[in-house]
């Protein structure tokens, strides 16, 4: 029997946010969904189930007043049981969020397997794998595509650009999933129904020994300087008078100078 | 008053979406050509719990609201705007709703199960070639006998034969039972489609082509007496009770293939340019825009207001029978018409290329056509209905 916990965070839908003229994203009213790689790394730990009947599937969210949505998803998804954390405030940085996390993880008594996706989709730093693994001292893999238990460890393939790298870690163990690593299943209408009915705790910092304060954001340890689109530049050329042949020395001319395509064709 | 959906129909409606978006759509044109829905994505819709989602889970339904049925019937409506899904979503959704509320123990276990998991086809065969809106003129009789009924007729542009043959499963057929009784002399009767007795023959529609439309001949078809839906004079009203039912369902996919017609033509209004700016700046283009999204929004209203008075009589609370009737009708008078305004107008913006079959837009406006043409109460009849609950029984305009 297998002890896996997914962790799952709710973001802003990203596809649905609006720019205040142009300028800062505005996220206030935007709606929430769960954070796509963590869809896959629940979707992964479903499956881990699935294959070893009798497992069980523990998820653990932070979040703030609507997180319950995304928690209850979780469980329509195929999570058995859920434990939340409020976050004592708005501004909690990575370091803080991994501390509630591994505090939680440690109050529920560890796990044989955590997994989470590699980065989550508003703010994508990718802190949050690592940092619990480092603060539970459990081996971690990131960038996991697939990943099998055998005996007491587990084997995954991490995507890492142009290499695929099969590593194997003694559990417990902590796997960050990519986005692509699998296609999360949609919970049916029975399961949607039902997942309330599942159980559901709900802790604050200070359940887990955190004093008042304590979580603020440590400007020496993380420091967010600003969030703002990225504005792509275009120049359009138009190629006049100019025969197909011509007209693609000339683009392939000009890929080459701006570094596009390697020099000489 | 509150609009807001609960956090679970929340979730169901993006799950309903997602599938739309990503099972769906991508099928449509395939579903609308080869004139068949693929029987994985039935088996995926029954593994949602969406073919079905008032059956009561002793049947092996999800229980669920019309509302949930609604949003569904939204979401499958955006993602196949052929409609084909849509009629198959619809009428399996909506007549075992009624087959649910009124069959014995024994046909509910015998027929719900498999419609709930995506295997078999239920339909209605009420229309016949006189007519369909004309029901209490039908021909078709039923003689109930001991332990079994016999049903002889022949029913006309009835949906999904051909399906219920293949796949399983069948129709809730409307019989006279005695032919002096007019309406109250009629029986609601669940026939498989593989009984000895049936034969279909497919007619040749113009659009939804991935579910048949056909004609059903019953001959001296027997099945067993459980089949009869609760009393076997009270079919009539059973039927009418599904046709209030069905009718939202109706409206909603008519919403969701507008919704879908909608976006195509945003997109496509902000991009194209004609005579030095994007066609969407043009007033002519713009305002008739607003117009289409103000009549669907307004639609859509009037459909989720149905759903929810459906849910508030379900769970036995106090409802307005009239304003029940009035708002099915308003739905399914104006959501049709609007979806097929939408697509027209949609084909007029893109010109030449909306007539193509590289857009989704020929295929909607012959989709939606079909609801503007009749199924589950043709327009006048919506109109007749909300003649009748504004000046009363009387002012009915025929006997």
């Amino acid at each position: 029997l297998v002890k896996i916990l997914a962790l799952v965070k709710q973001v802003v839908d990203v596809a649905q946010v609006k720019f205040d003229g142009g300028k800062a994203p505005n996220f206030a009213q935007m709606p929430a969904k769960m954070s796509d790689a963590d869809k896959n790394a629940l979707e992964a730990a479903v499956r881990l189930k699935e294959k070893a009947p009798g497992s069980e599937v523990i998820v653990v969210s932070v979040g703030g007043p609507k997180v319950g949505e995304t928690v209850n998803e979780a469980l329509a998804i195929g999570a058995d049981k859920a434990f939340i954390v409020t976050q004592p405030h708005d501004q909690l940085d990575a370091l803080a969020t991994s501390e509630l996390i591994a505090a939680a993880i440690r109050k529920i008594g560890g796990a044989d397997i955590v997994l989470c996706g590699e980065a989550s989709t508003d703010a994508y730093q990718g802190q949050i794998g690592p940092r619990v693994a480092e603060l539970l001292q459990f081996p971690q893999i990131t960038f996991a595509k697939t990943l099998e238990l055998q005996g007491n460890s587990v084997v995954a393939t991490r995507e890492l650009g142009e290499k695929v790298v099969k590593v194997k870690a003694a559990l417990p163990a902590l796997v960050a999933l990519v986005k692509d690593a699998n296609q999360p299943r949609l919970p049916n209408l029975m399961a949607i129904m039902s997942a309330k009915k599942k159980p559901q705790t709900t802790w604050k910092a200070s359940d887990l020994g955190f004093a008042e304060g304590s979580l603020a954001p440590d400007k020496e340890a993380v420091q967010l300087a600003e969030i703002r689109p990225q504005v792509m530049q275009r120049r359009t050329v138009i190629l006049k008078d100019k025969t197909p042949e011509e007209a693609a020395t000339v683009v392939a001319d000009e890929l080459v100078k701006k570094g596009v395509l390697p020099g000489g064709h | 008053v509150d609009f807001s959906l609960t956090p679970d129909e929340q979730l169901f409606q993006r799950t309903v979406n997602e599938f739309a978006e990503r099972t769906l759509a991508p099928h449509a044109r395939q579903i609308d050509e080869k004139q068949e829905i693929p029987v994985e994505i039935l088996s995926q819709m029954g593994h949602l719990g969406l073919l079905g989602i008032t059956i009561p889970k002793e049947y092996g339904g999800p229980g669920g609201t019309v509302t949930q049925a609604t949003l569904a019937a939204i979401g499958v409506g955006r993602g196949d705007v052929s409609m084909a899904t849509a009629v198959y979503y619809l009428l399996c959704t909506g007549w075992a709703a009624v087959l649910s509320k009124f069959g014995t123990d024994a046909c509910k276990r015998e027929v719900l199960p498999h419609v709930a998991s995506g295997e078999w086809f239920l339909g209605i065969a009420t229309t016949e070639a006189g007519g369909g809106s004309d029901l209490a003129n039908i021909k078709t009789t039923a003689v109930v006998e001991k332990d079994h009924v016999v049903v002889t007729g022949e029913k006309m542009f009835i949906s999904g034969a051909t399906e219920a043959q293949k796949r399983g499963g069948g129709h809730l057929v409307l019989a006279k039972v005695d032919d002096s009784l007019g309406t109250r002399g009629m029986a609601f009767i669940y026939v498989p489609a593989t009984a000895k007795g049936v034969s279909v023959a497919k007619l040749h529609n113009m659009g939804r082509m991935g579910i048949s439309t056909c004609t059903v001949v019953y001959d001296h078809v027997r099945v067993p007496r459980h089949n009869v839906l609760g009393d076997p004079h009270k079919g009539f009203s059973y039927a009418m009770d599904g046709f209030n039912v069905a009718r939202v369902l109706v409206s909603a996919a008519c919403i969701g293939a507008g919704e879908r017609g909608l976006e195509i033509a945003i997109d496509y209004v902000r991009q194209r340019r004609a005579f030095g700016q994007p066609l969407g700046k043009w007033e002519a283009v713009q305002f008739e825009l607003a117009d289409l999204y103000c009549r669907l929004d307004m639609a859509r209203l009037e459909v989720l207001k149905a759903a929810w008075l459906h849910d508030q009589r379900l769970a036995g609370l106090s409802v307005d029978e009239s304003d029940l009737n009035k708002t099915v009708a308003i739905g399914k008078l104006w959501a049709p018409q609007v979806a097929f305004d939408i697509y027209k107008a949609a084909m007029t913006w893109f010109g030449a290329a909306g007539y193509t079959k590289d857009y989704e837009i020929e295929m909607g406006l012959r989709g939606v056509l079909s609801y503007n043409v009749g199924a589950e109460g043709a327009l006048n009849i919506m109109r007749i209905i909300l003649g009748r609950e504004l000046l009363g029984k009387d002012f009915i305009p025929y006997k």
